[in-house]
């Protein structure tokens, strides 16, 4: 797979280094198809089958930004799809320790790996469950701002809340619009159509809404959420 | 907080967010345009859909940005010339020149969700399952089984120019003779 890509962007550097028509001779040699509209050889490549070689991508994996993705834990079966992406750094957003082969599959692949510990300093009254800490989110953004960690994923167990509510800040600071930013959280908390059993808990907790509004928890919020139970 | 309050495209969200830029999203609307305009930069859009008439709205913003457009009339993948349609916008995405691109349609559900599934599938490679899985996450929980059937079953025969090739795309398979 990588072999391909590979190829792919070696001929592609080739193709910039050389003048267009040293590039047409070449590709003659090589028999290569011509079109004859234009009689300018142009090499063409056949797109039928889907690659041999399946990737898997994570729980909930999307694009964020140019390089900056977010998805929910990686297992081994992610781990060639991660690879594809040529990450540089992970932000892995929870207090637990992810997985020793997620680990492991950084530190064999060169890829930071920044823990964002929700919350350092609660002992063990933590409860995994809470929302992020103001500290932990602006430490995962001074990350995510900083292009010398790109590519970049952002991600936790499911690569709903944690992740949602980093990804909300850093769309508040591009300039979003609060319902666009929620319509997104909740694309991936699952609170739309045929979903009313998880609906409850797709509703940003208090804590979540602050942090991304600076404001109250909007009151329709919960009505909402109690008309579908 | 600044004052500029950018409002995307109903369900945007980037699909291709690498050394090319492909994004997805429903019918975009005037209040979207100055995000599109400050944001995206982009270079073509295409919209997969029904509907044959562009609000003055929005012609006059596509020539001011000097965006492409290019309109692929597909009601849903059950149709008789969908093959032909989707060859059509897998060309105009196998063209690095196009990027930035926007595909959208109206909702920004079934119909992209086709597309991108198809891109996901073909193009890199993607499994199944994440398929679905990213189907889902657009169309609100929503399975459209005959989607989902339509980008497993598809396959295609077309042929592009190897130097236009977008690098997200893993095609490498020279077409030799004649």
């Amino acid at each position: 797979m990588n072999s391909v890509i590979g190829t792919l962007e070696k001929s592609r550097l080739e193709d910039d280094d050389v003048d267009d028509v040293e590039d047409e001779e070449e590709e003659d040699d090589n028999n290569a198809y011509i079109n004859e509209e234009t009689e300018i050889g142009a090499e063409q490549v056949l797109i039928s089958h889907a690659p041999a070689e399946r990737i898997v991508p994570p729980l909930n994996f999307c694009p964020v930004e140019r390089f900056l993705y977010r998805s929910g834990q990686p297992s081994p079966v992610n781990f060639p799809f991660l690879l594809n992406l040529n990450l540089k750094t992970i932000i892995w957003l929870a207090n637990e320790e992810p997985q020793d082969n997620f680990i492991e599959f950084c530190d064999a692949n060169q890829i930071g790996l920044q823990f964002a510990a929700i919350n350092p300093d609660g002992g063990e009254d933590d409860n995994p469950w809470d929302g992020l800490t103001e500290h932990s989110i602006i430490n995962a953004l001074k990350t995510i701002v900083c292009d010398e960690h790109y590519p970049l994923l952002v991600c936790c167990g499911m690569g709903r809340h944690r992740t949602g509510t980093v990804v909300g800040c850093l769309r508040r600071i591009m300039g979003w619009n609060l319902a666009s930013v929620s319509e997104e959280y909740r694309r991936f908390t699952g609170s739309r159509g045929g979903r009313s059993s998880s609906s409850c808990s797709s509703r940003p907790s208090t804590r979540t809404w602050l942090q991304l509004t600076g404001t109250e928890h909007p009151s329709g919020c919960s009505r909402r959420c109690d008309k579908y139970q | 907080m600044q004052l500029t309050h950018y409002i995307p495209p109903l369900n945007f969200s980037p699909v291709i967010a690498a050394d090319v830029s492909l994004y997805r999203s429903g019918y975009p609307m005037p209040i979207n345009y100055s995000f599109i305009r400050d944001q995206l930069n982009l270079q073509t859009i295409i919209y997969v859909g029904d509907k044959t008439d562009l609000s003055e709205e929005y012609v006059t913003f596509l020539r001011e940005q000097g965006i492409r457009f290019h309109r692929i009339e597909m009601e849903s993948c059950r149709e008789e010339h969908i093959q032909e349609r989707i060859e059509e916008v897998l060309k105009l995405v196998l063209n690095v020149n196009n990027f930035p691109i926007l595909i959208h349609s109206n909702k920004g559900k079934h119909r992209v969700g086709v597309i991108v599934g198809i891109i996901r599938k073909l193009l890199q490679g993607w499994s199944i399952s994440g398929i679905y899985q990213e189907y889902g996450l657009f169309s609100g929980g929503m399975k459209d089984e005959v989607d989902l059937e339509f980008i497993t079953m598809f396959e295609t025969d077309i042929a592009v120019e190897k130097d236009k090739l977008p690098r997200f795309a893993k095609i490498y398979k020279p077409i030799r003779g004649d």
